[in-house]
């Protein structure tokens, strides 16, 4: 008798166990897998490339023109509609001024995703770990060029941002100054959410543009005036308000 | 004559099939390195992956003197970090390339391994990464690093030397490496107080005896910074060098407002060798730096409370500094070994 009731329980267990993951595949469309790439680019303003040649007026008349964007992108993960979240590559990028950044995923669990989320910036662990150790292609190598570790306070620049502003008495129209914007350090990693509206079915090769409104970058901040430059540790203030900018000027499609 | 082919073409055949072979089993090509290291010295801490070997320490030691770090090939990190010196600068702030002027005085290069971090405010944790700022800063060798990398890896001694101390191309990893492991075997430990402190009492006088026990007395509370075998705990403090400073410091890099115009404490091994002092160099001799701790210092709100008017004799600064002296190793400062 009592093996029946076991014998029984373990029935019943398999049975639930079985309804529920067919259940669960249903509600994820699991059938399969299809096949995405996530490309990031910077604008200015909404529909505009950016442009690095380009003088652009800001507030209180002050041309300024940006030379460089450049920042992190790791732990990228999709939302499912059920709020599963699927992580997307595992990798860093390194997003830069212009050309084509991408993420690529060949087998992307097929589902209908309403959500991006990543975060702008390197985890604590990657952030004070040996990048000596890597590769000069990595894109987390600090001998690859592009900038982005600080040789002296070990870690990664989150974001960077450079230009020029016209920093005459008068504004002239001269850009001749420097404005930096170098966010980093632990406390400065950001997530952005994005809402996006992707279905994504065996097969299928959709794709997911990630755009940085670079104009976004300068609310709150007076390119004006004298607090245009921020290592992140000399000037946590305007790195804030930076950080803050930035994590909500992206926009997908 | 055709026996001779066939013996030729069985001896290729053999060297071929040796030489595969070599390459699947590693040759012990490099041999370990010993560090000696001195009575009283901890073992050194050294971290997974650079082993101390031999050709890594060559290659380390030929990187520290090769001027090809810098961005025009004027300086090498032995420009301003003189052996006879300890390793330290004679100036107070050392020259870059184009004579460029940095914000810090040259610190001497001993016993390194033990640091916890590098550098006066500690943004830095290992050698290797710190190899990283001086190639890059502007005021030093102002080089980009993948180009120093690339110009250094096309000496076939480096390629040749790199392949047996790490089993790879001479690159960014190689370059970091070697010189961490050739820093680590600048060890210092055999001053006139050593022997003292090994037994043998002759080997300091009675002045400098007398200079010790003021060293460590509480009045004057030098060793509760500049304390256990390597003379500093590594920590970082405000020692009331001026009421306002140009150089901020710790708070550099941790942005915590208590760590504001602070820097790690230096070794005082070796340092009547490694004038002028302090972070900026302002102080040029070691007697003057004895005045200064007399005299209790300038009136920073971040001064550490040891710091304060010790009312010294004329014959407790005299003692003082002839046991400061007796911290002099010369046998590693003529020790071929680190030479050029």
């Amino acid at each position: 008798m009592k093996s029946i009731i076991n014998n029984l329980s373990l029935l019943l267990f398999a049975f639930v166990a079985i309804v529920s993951t067919t259940s669960c595949e249903k509600d994820h469309d699991h059938d399969g897998t299809g096949h995405m790439h996530i490309y990031f680019n910077n604008r200015y303003g909404l529909t505009e490339a950016l442009d690095t040649n380009a003088v652009k007026t800001g507030t209180n008349n002050r041309d300024f023109r940006i030379n460089k964007v450049q920042y992190y992108v790791s732990n990228v993960r999709l939302v499912g509609h059920d709020g599963n979240e699927v992580p997307f590559s595992g990798e860093y990028l390194l997003v830069k001024t212009n050309g084509v950044n991408e993420l690529e995923m060949e087998e992307l669990p097929t589902g209908h995703y309403t959500q991006l989320k990543f975060d702008v910036g390197v985890d604590s662990v990657t952030n004070h770990g040996d990048p000596s150790l890597l590769d000069a292609e990595s894109d987390l190598s600090p001998t690859n060029n592009s900038g982005m570790f600080w040789s002296w306070n070990s870690g990664y620049i989150f974001f960077m941002a450079e230009g020029l502003v016209d920093t005459n008495a008068t504004p002239n129209g001269t850009v001749d100054g420097p404005w930096i914007f170098h966010v980093g350090t632990d406390s400065y990693l950001s997530t952005v959410s994005i809402d996006i509206d992707k279905q994504v079915s065996e097969g299928s090769h959709p794709n997911i543009n990630v755009y940085l409104n670079t104009a976004a970058l300068f609310s709150n901040v007076d390119l004006g005036g004298a607090d245009v430059i921020t290592m992140t540790m000399n000037n946590m203030d305007l790195a804030t308000r930076v950080k803050t900018n930035y994590s909500s000027a992206f926009t997908a499609e | 004559m055709g026996k001779t082919k066939v013996f030729i073409g069985i001896c290729l055949i053999t060297a071929l099939l040796a030489t595969g072979c070599g390459k699947d089993e590693l040759e012990p090509l490099d041999a370990p390195y010993e560090l000696n290291l001195p009575v009283g010295f901890p073992p050194m801490p050294v971290p997974v992956g650079n082993e101390l070997t031999v050709k890594r320490v060559e290659l380390g030691k030929m990187l520290f003197f090769d001027k090809g770090m810098s961005r025009d090939s004027t300086v090498s990190c032995g420009s301003c970090h003189l052996q006879t010196n300890a390793f330290s600068d004679v100036i107070a702030i050392s020259s870059g390339i184009e004579g460029r002027k940095g914000m810090r005085n040259s610190p001497p290069l001993f016993n390194l391994g033990y640091h916890p971090y590098y550098f006066f405010d500690g943004g830095v944790p290992t050698l290797e990464l710190q190899v990283l700022a001086p190639v890059q800063d502007v005021n030093e060798m102002d080089h980009d690093f993948p180009l120093a990398v690339e110009r250094l890896a096309q000496n076939p001694r480096y390629q040749e030397m790199a392949r047996i101390a790490y089993n790879r191309e001479f690159d960014a990893f190689v370059l970091t490496r070697a010189l961490g492991a050739f820093e680590r075997t600048l060890v210092s430990g055999n001053s006139a107080y050593d022997q003292y402190n090994n037994g043998q009492s002759s080997a300091l006088n009675e002045s400098a005896k007398r200079g010790l026990a003021l060293f460590q007395s509480e009045r004057l509370s030098c060793s509760g910074c500049h304390g256990g075998f390597n003379f500093t705990d590594y920590s970082f403090k405000n020692n009331g060098l001026a009421e306002v400073y140009a150089d901020s410091g710790r708070i550099r890099v941790t942005a915590v407002e208590a760590d504001r115009d602070k820097f790690k404490v230096p070794s005082l091994r070796n340092v009547a060798l490694t004038a002028p002092y302090m972070h900026d160099g302002s102080i040029a001799s070691l007697a003057q730096v004895v005045e200064h701790y007399n005299s209790g210092g300038a009136n920073n709100p971040q001064k550490d409370e040891r710091i304060k008017p010790l009312n010294l004799t004329a014959q407790e600064k005299s003692d003082l500094l002839e046991f400061l002296n007796a911290l002099s190793d010369y046998e590693f400062t003529t020790n071929a070994a680190f030479a050029e």
